[in-house]
């Protein structure tokens, strides 16, 4: 699996990638003098509701959220002709004629989506933090552990959204998968709201219509969660990371399955 | 892109695990899930939900919709859960105030109007009120039906919140002739007694009647000189303006007068007489007393409280008891008052002499509270001329004789200033103790 995965991190050394890493970094570091999120939002509106909870927790950098962005963007882009890309040119039944499985071989691709996705983040959070405690960049200071922490929360929204972006590509190919990704990223956005409405108004706002709505935000992902101040302490923290799994694990079985059921010889 | 040609499994482990895998995640999905909903959700207090901020980012003819049905459910669903018959009116009131059905808002009060298990529900003059006189309302209901409405209300509070609801409704349903329905709904004030009057504030509809009634007068002699005259305008122009003189009289004797509350005032009289029904014997009891009769503009109220409290020999005795009687001292001259004498004759059973000091003291605080007049003050202080000055027993009695001698000018009591003088000017004079000086001593002797 570690094989695979390896095999598939090659890609991260081309200077491009490099290339890329330092305009990513310059956008965060600019974009990190902005007012954090929870700050950009008029209290008592709908999407304040969408952010904080009832204590005042550490706010998510201005800077982060664009980290992320980046790094679902570019494994969306990466994890999305991964396996395709494979499929096509006949790699995979090469890989599979050797003594590795198709979980091994899914497997490996998701670590290695994952691990790019983080490896991003994760240096982009440095160079915030270079940045804002040895020259002052950045409206939240990044001088605690809390504070660092807090911005790494969000990050794991990663998990689920690459485990589906590997989904999709494997049910409709390299730009369906950007695609159905950015579709299901969007729906998701939408559809969170849709517990916090009925939270916020009373029952029968929407006629008959609340009930199926409600059933229906069992499809997607909250992105909401990653974003709650509730979610970033305790329990709910612990409930996040096994919410992030649980989504996860769903679509690899997805994957796996069309993995098994897929005839590999027909796609080329 | 795909064969949609399928290869079945054979891996009869792999899809187990596969089951097994999907049904862990699922449970665990719906756990966290919960978990994470509730955590979100709980922070949100809808009663603090400010639907419109919440909306705000809607266009807004949808706002205003989506904020409109966001009230009404919420105010449906309170009065559904309404508990109390207070909280069942309260509720239906805010959302007959809400509503734009006509029907539904009539269907939400006229029970509480026609139905006698209401009729002693404070706060039921808000239905009366709302139900009242609106010509665009078919099933409103008329003056005269308001008229005997009032004419049940015992409390006066309820009763001033009545007329004054009355007044407002007239003025909001957009009425053209509103300032003739105004003076023909509280033209029987005028017929009241100043006793009636028990809250200040009737002194605002008395200046309604006698603004409005000028205007109509004034109206029907504009018509007449502009020959213009409408049947009745002659009666009118007399009549009206009488009835305007008669408010502003009524007015400036409600303003006037000493027995009337504001609203707060009342509301704190209540309290009062509660806090006094409900202490505990002894010190409490005193300290409540204190408060009430401070408070309670009625002599009779002060007197029959301080009545009720000699029948106890242990608070006859009391000293604080000194503190709640003084507080006659500023009924002097009022009808139902308890004679000062009476006052006088209980200062005397104190022992003490620091005792009697205080209860003259506290009785001429209250009387400069009210700024009694020379008369007042003196029949309070008379008895003092009577002593001698080896009565006297502290030098502080120094400021009480001059408090006589000044009075006494103002009287032209010649004796009275006279012995006045010639007592403080002793007391200054001796090597009699201050107050202070004769407690520490008293202390030391113990």
């Amino acid at each position: 699996m570690w094989a695979i995965a390896q095999f598939s991190l090659l890609k991260m050394r081309e200077s491009a990638f490099y290339l890329l890493m330092i305009v990513a970094a310059l956008i965060c570091i600019f974009t990190n003098t902005a007012d954090p999120v929870s700050e950009q939002i008029a209290r008592g509106s709908l999407f304040s509701y969408a952010f904080s909870g009832e204590t005042r927790t550490t706010s998510i950098a201005m800077g982060s959220c664009v980290a992320l962005i980046i790094s679902i963007l570019i494994s969306s882009f990466y994890g999305s002709s991964e396996i395709p890309s494979d499929i096509n040119t006949g790699v995979i039944l090469v890989i599979l004629s050797k003594p590795v499985g198709r979980f091994n071989y899914l497997g490996g691709k998701y670590i290695a989506i994952v691990v790019m996705a983080y490896s991003i983040f994760v240096f982009l959070q440095l160079m915030l933090f270079v940045s804002s405690k040895f020259f002052g960049f950045g409206v939240i200071p990044y001088n605690s552990w809390e504070v660092a922490l807090r911005q790494f929360v969000p990050a794991l929204i990663l998990l689920p959204l690459i485990a589906a972006n590997i989904t999709f590509s494997i049910m409709g190919g390299a730009l369906g998968a950007m695609i159905f990704t950015a579709l299901y990223l969007i729906f998701s956005v939408v559809v969170a709201f849709v517990p916090l409405t009925m939270a916020i108004f009373p029952e029968g706002m929407i006629p008959y219509l609340d009930d199926f709505l409600f059933l229906i935000h069992y499809i997607f992902i909250n992105p909401l969660f990653y974003f709650h101040d509730a979610a970033a302490t305790g329990m709910p923290l612990v409930a996040l990371v096994f919410y992030s799994m649980a989504v996860a694990a769903f679509f690899l079985l997805i994957s796996i399955y069309l993995l098994f059921t897929t005839d590999m010889n027909a796609a080329q | 892109m795909f064969s949609s040609k399928k290869t079945i499994t054979r891996h009869k482990t792999a899809t187990i695990g596969m089951v097994v895998v999907l049904f862990i995640s699922l449970a665990v999905y719906f756990a966290s899930e919960t978990i994470l909903r509730h955590a979100m959700v709980k922070p949100i207090k809808r009663e603090k939900v400010d639907f419109a901020k919440v909306l705000d980012w809607l266009p807004q003819k949808t706002r205003e919709e989506l904020k409109y049905r966001a009230t009404y459910l919420d105010l449906r669903q309170k009065y559904d859960q309404s508990k109390t018959k207070e909280e069942k009116l309260q509720n239906a009131y805010k959302l007959a105030v809400h509503t734009k059905d006509m029907n539904e808002h009539n269907e939400l009060l006229l029970p509480f109007i026609n139905d006698p298990q209401y009729a002693d529900v404070p706060g039921l003059y808000l239905a009366y009120g709302r139900m009242f006189y609106n010509p665009k309302n078919p099933k409103a209901i008329s003056i005269k039906r308001y008229y005997a409405y009032l004419d049940t209300l015992k409390d006066p509070l309820e009763l001033f919140f009545a007329w004054r609801e009355g007044r407002d409704r007239l003025g909001k349903i957009g009425l053209r002739n509103a300032h003739i329905v105004n003076v023909e709904f509280l033209k029987p004030l005028l017929d009241k007694p100043l006793s009636f009057f028990i809250i200040r504030d009737y002194s605002s509809m008395l200046d309604n009647i006698k603004r409005n009634a000028k205007r109509i007068s004034n109206d029907a002699a504009n018509r007449i000189a502009n020959k213009r005259e409408l049947p009745g305008d002659k009666e009118q122009v007399g009549s009206m303006m009488q009835l305007s003189l008669d408010a502003e009289k009524l007015q400036n004797a409600v303003n006037a007068s000493l027995d009337n509350y504001s609203i707060n005032d009342y509301r704190k009289l209540l309290t009062l007489r509660d806090k006094f029904e409900k202490a505990a014997p002894g010190k409490p009891k005193l300290d409540a007393a204190f408060d009430l009769v401070r408070h309670t503009k009625d002599p009779k109220e002060r007197g029959n409280i301080i009545k009720e409290l000699l029948k106890s020999p242990d608070y006859a005795k009391n000293p604080l008891m000194l503190r709640v009687y003084a507080q006659i001292a500023g009924d002097i001259g009022r009808a139902n008052a308890m004679p000062i004498t009476d006052f006088h004759k209980f200062v005397s059973t104190f022992q003490d002499p620091e005792n009697q000091y205080q209860g003259f003291l506290e009785a001429l605080r209250r009387q400069n509270g009210f700024r009694a007049d020379s008369e007042k003050k003196m029949a309070l202080l008379r008895p003092l001329l009577k002593k001698d000055l080896k009565d006297i027993p502290f030098k502080d009695y120094q400021s009480l004789y001059d408090q006589i001698s000044r009075c006494a000018v103002y009287l032209n009591d010649q004796p009275a200033f006279e012995k006045s003088i010639q007592l403080r000017d002793a007391l200054k004079g001796s090597d009699k103790p201050t107050l202070k000086e004769y407690l520490e001593a008293k202390k030391n002797t113990k």
